[in-house]
């Protein structure tokens, strides 16, 4: 079923720049068949010229590239077990983020719904907080569903 | 005719979104019925830039390339002054009233 978006929690270690960071999910969502060859080098590049990063509710970076890199619309949330720094959408400067949403988007319109759900969760503390917690995957569903 | 806000980000699709969905709540619940809002990305955005009244940015665009206002959007995103924003979009509207 091409419009639903498929959500994934994932914890990955993070540290450093977001570079690795970065390389590890674009390897991994091509890996897992969500997206194409190029998704890494292309959220690299957007990533450098375009930052993502927020400095809120512990640092977010909503990394994103090309929609035609996009296999399987799919949102990976990822927890990360050490800040990794990213540059923020604000003046680009140096951030240190604890969460990032990749966001592996097929047609925009219609996953609206979806792109809202992240701005609503990225606002609120006590969502952000229930990510990073024991029932985080069972959450995140809820929260897309 | 519909007066335009454009929001500009970097591809046109996601933060524009995020944006654009954040702006026409916000009008729509303040009543103002004769603007519309349209995302684009920057590299595609000249042409609309041009018809645009008021433009909204999570980039850091050049305010001296543009001769209407540009607005930073990043606010409607992170939660951090969105209202602050949203005012002065508001504010920027009514100039036209």
């Amino acid at each position: 079923m091409e419009n639903i978006t498929d959500v994934r929690l994932l914890h990955i270690k993070g540290d450093g720049y977001y570079t690795d960071v970065l390389k590890e999910l674009g390897d991994y969502s091509i890996k897992e068949g969500l997206a194409f060859e190029g998704l890494t080098d292309a959220l690299l590049k957007r990533e450098d010229e375009y930052p993502t990063g927020l400095d809120v509710n512990g640092g977010v970076a909503i990394a994103h590239a090309d929609i035609v890199y996009t296999k399987k619309p799919t949102i990976l949330v990822v927890n990360l077990q050490e800040p990794t720094i990213f540059r923020s959408m604000v003046e680009k400067k140096e951030i240190n983020v604890r969460t990032i949403f990749l966001l592996l988007v097929k047609e925009a319109e219609n996953q609206v719904k979806v792109l809202e759900n992240i701005v609503g969760i990225i606002q609120d503390e006590e969502k952000m907080a229930k990510i990073k917690g024991t029932e985080g995957k069972r959450y995140v569903k809820e929260l897309f569903a | 005719m519909k007066r335009t806000i454009l929001v500009i980000c970097a591809l046109g699709y996601a933060t524009s979104t995020m944006i654009k969905k954040n702006i026409e709540e916000f009008l729509e619940a303040n009543g103002v019925k004769d603007w519309k809002v349209e995302a684009i990305g920057y590299n595609m955005s000249e042409n609309l830039a041009k018809e645009a009244s008021i433009i909204v940015s999570s980039l850091d665009l050049n305010k001296e390339d543009y001769s209407v206002p540009v607005i930073n959007g990043v606010p409607l995103i992170s939660g951090i002054n969105a209202d602050d924003t949203l005012q002065e979009i508001l504010s920027e509207i009514k100039k036209y009233q």
